[in-house]
């Protein structure tokens, strides 16, 4: 059989890319609305997950809106709490449609001082009330977050979630998938002696009260966890002292 | 790398007939794609560190070799041979961004566990293979049918690995306690080290060999 020309192949190659390409476009903007639906309430539940007393939540959306109070802070600890103050025009390109869209991935586009980190305030239904702070930073393989939920005395780890882009499972991915590894953090205190020394995962632990062991086989994971709590938390450390002062 | 060639087929009369149901059952073990083929190794070594995302995962796949297969074989005769691969990495491309659309849609849950592991699909060379092997020169339900077959064929395998490993790596299956890691088992961190999937692979390989004599000398 004889092969067809060049420009055959080349217009061949054309018209399947054209058609594949614009079946999936079509495809895709068909589900967009309902990807962004769910990556929101993927979101809270996250969010959600951290807070000790609710375990997994189903109805992530109605929960987060009966018991979260959204909050912007800057890490000079001023706080922002209307979207007009943070959908500022030197703070383009990004804008945020509703307070719980804050999103870190997104601020870093912003330069450094004009940052705004989010605070979630949980009320809880027996007056237990938790400030959930966010985190992020760099694993083995991508990125890394978290949301950790602090007590009323703003320093004892009362839950936290991990999420990874693309860790290795069993391994790595162990930040997210084990119970054990999360629940290591829970009574863990981010002031020692009232300087802030965060909660370090290490190989070996010298302070409990302070310290966690790594996950075998996931070290590089584990001091990403470290170094992200440690970097982030310190983020929000003079929003702390500004509500400590206030109580 | 042995790959199994199977001549094209002339009408068939029934749906599910024999040669439907050998196509079906052979990946299972004559034919595995992946302890006899050799295809798909790279991934059957990345993902058994536990059993849900194993599983997941030969899901994936048997949906997209499956489809995959259905769609080329249906173009095959419009597909020029100077361009055969790029075409069919085109469908299987576009293949894998739909399933990876349509659970980011409908099951989100899975999706997030998932997300990972879908984009892997592409580079799986079950899938091409049996483009190549099977789908380029067979009828559409055979094809579609060989796809299924090769897929859970990949997944016995997987599921199989994925056992032992978590097993004996973490004394759960399923993410449930089997051997209490509280009480008396040591978990044998190793079992979840890439390395141990290799020599796992090795032991399923030489136990089937064991087992199956069909398989001694065939490459």
């Amino acid at each position: 059989m004889s092969q067809p020309s060049n420009a055959k192949l080349y217009l061949y190659v054309l018209v399947l890319t054209v058609i594949s390409g614009a079946g999936l476009s079509l495809f895709y903007n068909s589900l967009k609305d309902i990807h962004a639906d769910n990556k929101k309430k993927a979101k809270k539940a996250d969010i959600l997950s951290s807070i000790p007393e609710l375990g997994k939540v189903e109805n992530a959306n109605e929960v987060f809106k009966d018991r979260i109070t959204v909050l912007a802070v800057k890490a000079d600890g001023t706080i922002l709490d209307k979207l007009e103050s943070i959908n500022t025009a030197d703070r383009l390109p990004v804008v945020y449609k509703e307070m719980a869209d804050i999103d870190l991935a997104l601020e870093d586009k912003v330069a450094l001082e004009k940052r705004i980190y989010p605070v979630y305030q949980y009320k809880g239904n027996t007056g237990q009330n938790f400030y959930v702070v966010a985190v992020r930073g760099n694993g083995l393989w991508d990125k890394i977050w978290g949301y950790i939920a602090l007590e009323n005395d703003l320093n004892t780890i009362a839950g936290i979630y991990f999420g990874h882009k693309g860790e290795t499972p069993g391994l790595g991915a162990e930040i997210k998938d084990s119970k054990t590894f999360k629940d290591k953090f829970i009574k863990k205190q981010i002031y020692k002696e009232g300087k802030y020394v965060s909660v370090l995962v290490k190989k070996k632990i010298k302070d409990k009260s302070h310290e966690i062991a790594t996950i075998s086989g996931a070290t590089v994971t584990s001091d990403g966890v470290s170094e992200m709590m440690d970097r982030g938390i310190k983020n929000y450390l003079a929003y702390f002292d500004k509500v400590k002062s206030s109580k | 790398m042995a790959e199994t060639q199977i001549a094209p087929q002339t009408e068939s009369t029934s749906l599910f007939g024999a040669k439907e149901r050998k196509l079906l059952v052979d990946p299972l073990n004559d034919d595995n794609p992946v302890t006899v083929q050799i295809l798909g190794v790279c991934s059957a070594l990345a993902v058994t560190s536990q059993v849900k995302p194993a599983l997941i995962m030969a899901l994936g796949l048997t949906i997209v070799t499956a489809m995959s297969n259905l769609v080329i074989s249906m173009m095959r005769n419009s597909i020029p041979s100077a361009i055969r691969m790029i075409v069919q990495l085109l469908v299987v491309a576009a293949l894998v961004q739909m399933v990876s659309d349509v659970l980011q849609a409908f099951i989100y849950d899975v999706y997030a566990e998932l997300s990972v592991f879908i984009g892997l699909i592409i580079t799986n060379c079950i899938v091409m293979g049996r483009l190549e092997a099977f789908a380029m020169a067979n009828r559409p339900w055979q094809s579609f049918i060989d796809g299924i077959g090769n897929g859970l064929g990949y997944g016995v395998i997987l599921l199989l690995m994925a056992t032992i490993r978590e097993i004996l790596g973490k004394g759960t299956w399923f993410g449930i306690t089997i051997l209490s890691t509280e009480s008396w088992y040591v978990p044998n961190n190793l079992m979840l080290l890439p390395c141990a999937s290799l020599f796992l692979m090795g032991v399923i390989i030489w136990i089937q060999r064991g087992f199956n004599t069909k398989l001694i000398g065939k490459s």
